[in-house]
């Protein structure tokens, strides 16, 4: 479904990524493990044309993805949780949701029926659903950005750290949603600092190191093995 | 020594650059002159509008009270003391600062109402500004008769040429070497931090109202030293100093790069000599000044769709980036700094607890609603001097409005908020001067109103009374004096009951007496470097004012010296020193959130509440930032409170916990009584916990803290 070759991405000097490739099948959960640093969210950020990439591609069913534009990515059907939540601020919850669903506003009924599972996902989400973005903590930012990514409906969906600034139980409920969404039919690449809980629940994983991947392996397999455990399960 | 070479050298060139000039057709001289007041200008309206991030559009004004002053000076100088031998020239010193103090004094007129509030209040006032000064001087007549000799519309006549290039020139390269002492200084650094990131710099200490008036008032008086440099240059009338002069500066600095002290000044000249240059080629294709404007239109909608920052940006061209582009580097040494200074432990002040010690951090009730909503209710906490201690609760439970209020961004809405045994939170007087200033302001403004009201009401009874009787004169006087005095006595009761004569704490005395703080969304200054970021902390414990910036004095000097030294030795204790010259917003996630401490750090606090430091942090680089939390701690003699998710780090390295459900505290206790408590387990950690909690092996802190008895 998604195929990076040899990605090279910097930010002015800097070298963020060093000719990168990996692989997502349609289907699976993808994870990305990695220091800080390592290059994880700059992979996600060039999948969705936040990043121009110096070199290598971005094929994404096919069609290359380096050089469109984001919204136009978006429209694809690759929808984004971004590191940093980056929530409209003085829009209400509900409208923020509206907007996840902006390309396929048409449809009403189904873009209704998707906000209901979000706050059926999300409860904290139904109780503030007519304050506005900017007043909600930290963490409710961040289950509102979750929930913007699914208005989509996309069918490759990127989650940057989704359980940042989470409270311990619902990062347990966070991971519990990631895999009903991909049990719906969502592919989704997952970028966490929560290794252990991210590779429970993908397929396979990559591990990123200084903007290269030094392994590519299934998640039970890394799970398994002892340097992963050392470096990144802190072990 | 080094400075002494480099004036002669800058004097040198100027006697070279006059001789040249004085060989010119008038033409160019005239051309020449018009550059350095342009680079002047330009330079002077770039504090404003480049470092400190705001947007002033009526720099013109400005130019024109300075203008009219020291034109002023001058003429009657000329005229009265002729006789006596005081050479024009001194008199052109005394009214550079004349012009400039007075032009300096309205800045602080327009600039103190309008700085306070953020957004584009600065914008408006100055535009405003600007117009008012230009029709005040058109009708010169009507203020005062006296004022007769600047001419109102016609223009000032007869004011004598002594803008010479020497002066004009020495004066332009003053101000740019000026300028640029303060850019690199941290006092240039607290400037750039309130463009950056208005709310972190008051988070570090830095007093953003006294920087922007501060800003402010210094370009005002440098657009005044311009402004009588123009006045004894040219023909100076008021329609000049209109809207479009000021935004020629405006454009200037956009073009050259908002920022940069050497775009501006190049901006200023290319924009003022080009057209000149070329004049003949224009006047074959009869390319008269108006299409002149639509290219400048052009060129302006070209930049900020191609390069929005300007030519060049933020950055200087600087002999350090020539040698970088062009040359071999002279010395990595000299870019980088010295090598990293050993770490000594600067603040190694862990005394032990003395018996009847004030807690560091005590709360009463504190409380803080938003409209119906109590974010944060009742809250009692108290923190003994080198506890570590964690804040827990779920997501939206009023984590972070607490930290707001222990950092003076919010004010409590009841409650009380004690630091090391003094209040902090909550409104108090005035100090009796200030109090004193802002009751006799209230009752001029007062008394000035009811004038005004005085006036419109005798003249609205005009229709109704018979205006030959001496009575209907007594009347309409009668009124006005009434109404005037009554409205002043008003004002002198009220006054005093306002809450203007009240001040809560502002943040950034929170800083200054040593209440630290990270954000849980990253605030650092992005643009500037992690060096620089530090360097703002440690602005807070200056000794060295802005005029020991500006003129670069050997205390500053020393002072700078030892805040870097001070700011790379924490870098260096937090690995983040091979990356000091990054710009922040490069730095990945985990290290943003480490530089946060280090800078908070550095503004040397007794509390720091860290909130979510370990966000974005994989388990191993948690585990080490565990341990550095604990060193800092130790080593700094500091009082810690920690809100974190991760619960193997809080109940791994905090004393004490505190839970916070719904904006109040449900429990609190050992790691060991929280983990157990069925409340907390209910609310946060809920029923699948399963994880071990891994103490770490750290060595314990020499001090055990008791807790006191409740």
């Amino acid at each position: 479904m998604l195929t990076i070759t040899n990605l090279s991405v910097y930010y002015g000097a800097i070298r963020a990524l060093d000719g990168i490739s990996l692989e997502v099948k349609e289907g699976e959960i993808v994870t990305m493990i990695g220091a800080n640093g390592a290059g994880k969210s700059t992979t996600i950020r060039t999948i969705s044309g936040l990043v121009r990439p110096r070199s290598g591609e971005v094929m994404f069913e096919g069609k290359p993805l380096h050089t469109l534009p984001p919204h136009q990515i978006v429209t694809l059907g690759i929808g984004q949780s971004p590191e940093g939540r980056r929530v409209f601020a003085n829009m209400t919850v509900r409208e923020n949701l509206e907007l996840g669903a902006f390309t396929r506003s048409k449809h009403k009924v189904q873009v209704r029926e998707d906000m209901e599972r979000v706050f059926v996902q999300f409860p904290r989400l139904k109780e503030r659903e007519a304050q506005s973005a900017g007043t909600l903590s930290g963490g409710e930012q961040q289950m509102l950005a979750i929930g913007r990514a699914l208005m989509a409906r996309p069918r490759l969906l990127l989650l940057d750290e989704p359980s940042l600034g989470l409270a311990p139980f619902l990062v347990q409920n966070i991971f519990k949603i990631i895999r009903e969404i991909n049990q719906q039919g969502v592919t989704v690449l997952l970028v966490e600092q929560n290794a252990n809980q991210a590779l429970r629940i993908a397929n396979r994983g990559y591990v990123l190191e200084t903007g290269r991947v030094v392994l590519a392996d299934t998640a039970p397999n890394l799970l398994k093995d002892d340097s992963v455990r050392k470096a990144y399960l802190g072990e | 020594m080094k400075r002494l070479f480099w004036l002669a050298i800058a004097i040198a060139l100027l006697f070279a650059g006059n001789l040249v000039n004085n060989n010119l057709k008038d033409y160019w001289q005239d051309v020449i002159q018009q550059c350095g007041i342009a680079v002047i200008l330009a330079v002077s309206l770039n504090i404003v509008n480049g470092l400190t991030g705001q947007f002033a559009i009526g720099h013109a004004g400005f130019m024109a009270v300075g203008a009219y002053t020291g034109a002023s000076i001058t003429y009657f100088a000329a005229a009265k003391f002729a006789h006596v031998g005081i050479p024009g020239p001194a008199w052109m010193l005394v009214a550079m600062v004349a012009g400039g103090l007075l032009a300096a004094i309205f800045g602080y007129i327009v600039g103190v109402p309008s700085l306070r509030l953020r957004g584009d209040y600065l914008a408006i006032v100055t535009l405003g500004f600007g117009e008012i000064i230009k029709v005040m001087l058109e009708n010169t007549h009507d203020i005062s008769p006296a004022l007769d000799y600047m001419g109102g519309a016609t223009g000032f006549q007869n004011v004598p040429s002594l803008s010479k290039f020497p002066l004009l020139w020495g004066m332009a390269v003053l101000l740019i070497i000026l300028v640029r002492n303060l850019k690199f200084s941290s006092h240039g650094l607290a400037f750039m931090s309130v463009r950056e990131d208005e709310i972190a710099a008051d988070a570090m200490g830095v007093h953003t109202t006294r920087i922007k008036v501060s800003a402010f008032v210094l370009s005002a008086f440098f657009a005044g030293v311009g402004g009588v440099l123009y006045a004894h240059a040219k023909l100076i009338k008021p329609d000049v100093f209109g809207f479009t002069l000021s935004m020629s500066y405006v454009v200037m600095i956009v073009l050259g790069g908002t920022g940069s002290i050497t775009g501006a000044t190049m901006a200023a000249i290319v924009l003022t000599a080009l057209p000149e240059a070329l004049k003949p080629v224009r006047d074959k294709i009869h390319f008269t000044d108006e299409y002149l404007q639509v290219i400048y239109a052009l060129i302006l909608v070209l930049m900020m769709i191609l390069r929005p920052a300007g030519v060049f940006g933020t950055g200087e061209l600087s002999f350090a980036w020539l040698r970088r582009r062009f040359g071999r580097p002279k010395n990595s040494a000299i870019e980088t700094g010295e090598a990293p200074p050993e770490f000594t432990h600067t603040a190694g002040e862990r005394k032990p607890l003395e018996p009847g010690e004030p807690l560091v951090l005590d709360t009463v009730h504190l409380t803080r609603r938003f409209g119906g909503l109590t974010a944060v209710g009742d809250v009692n906490l108290q923190l003994q001097r080198g506890e570590l201690v964690g804040l827990i609760g779920p997501n939206g439970a009023g984590k972070t409005t607490l930290f707001n209020l222990l950092t003076g961004v919010y004010e409590p809405s009841e409650g009380t908020l004690a630091f090391c045994g003094s209040p902090l939170a909550g409104e108090r007087p005035l100090p009796p001067n200030r109090r004193w200033l802002r009751l006799t302001g209230d009752v001029l403004l007062a008394a000035f109103g009811g004038w005004i009201i005085g006036i419109i009401l005798s003249t609205s009874v005009v229709p109704f009374i018979d205006p030959n009787k001496p009575e209907s004169l007594h009347l309409q006087l009668g009124i006005k004096w009434a109404v005037t005095i009554l409205i002043t006595l008003w004002a002198i009761v009220l006054a005093p009951r306002r809450r203007r004569y009240l001040a809560g704490y502002k943040p950034y005395q929170f800083a200054q007496r040593g209440i630290s703080r990270t954000f849980q969304n990253i605030r650092l200054f992005g643009e500037l470097t992690v060096l620089e970021n530090v360097r703002i902390g440690t602005y807070l414990r200056r000794r060295t004012n802005l005029f020991d910036a500006l003129f670069q004095t050997g205390r500053l000097k020393r002072e700078e010296a030892e805040n870097i030294a001070k700011a790379r030795e924490l870098l260096s204790r937090f690995n983040l020193l091979k990356v000091e010259n990054e710009q922040a917003k490069n730095l990945p996630y985990g290290d943003q959130r480490r530089l946060e401490i280090v800078r908070a750090l550095a503004t040397g606090p007794r509390l720091l509440l860290l909130d979510e430091p370990a966000a974005g942090m994989n388990p191993q680089e948690k585990v080490s930032l565990m341990g550095l939390i604990r060193e800092v701690r130790d080593d700094f003699g500091l009082t810690i409170l920690l809100i974190e998710h991760d619960m193997k780090l809080v109940m791994g390295i905090c004393e004490r916990i505190y839970v916070l459900d719904y904006g109040r505290i449900i429990a609190e206790g050992t790691p060991g009584e929280i983990r157990n408590n069925p409340k907390v387990i209910a609310a946060y950690l809920g029923e699948e916990e399963t994880e071990e909690i891994v103490q770490p092996e750290m060595p314990s802190p020499p001090i055990r803290t008791q807790l006191q008895p409740e």
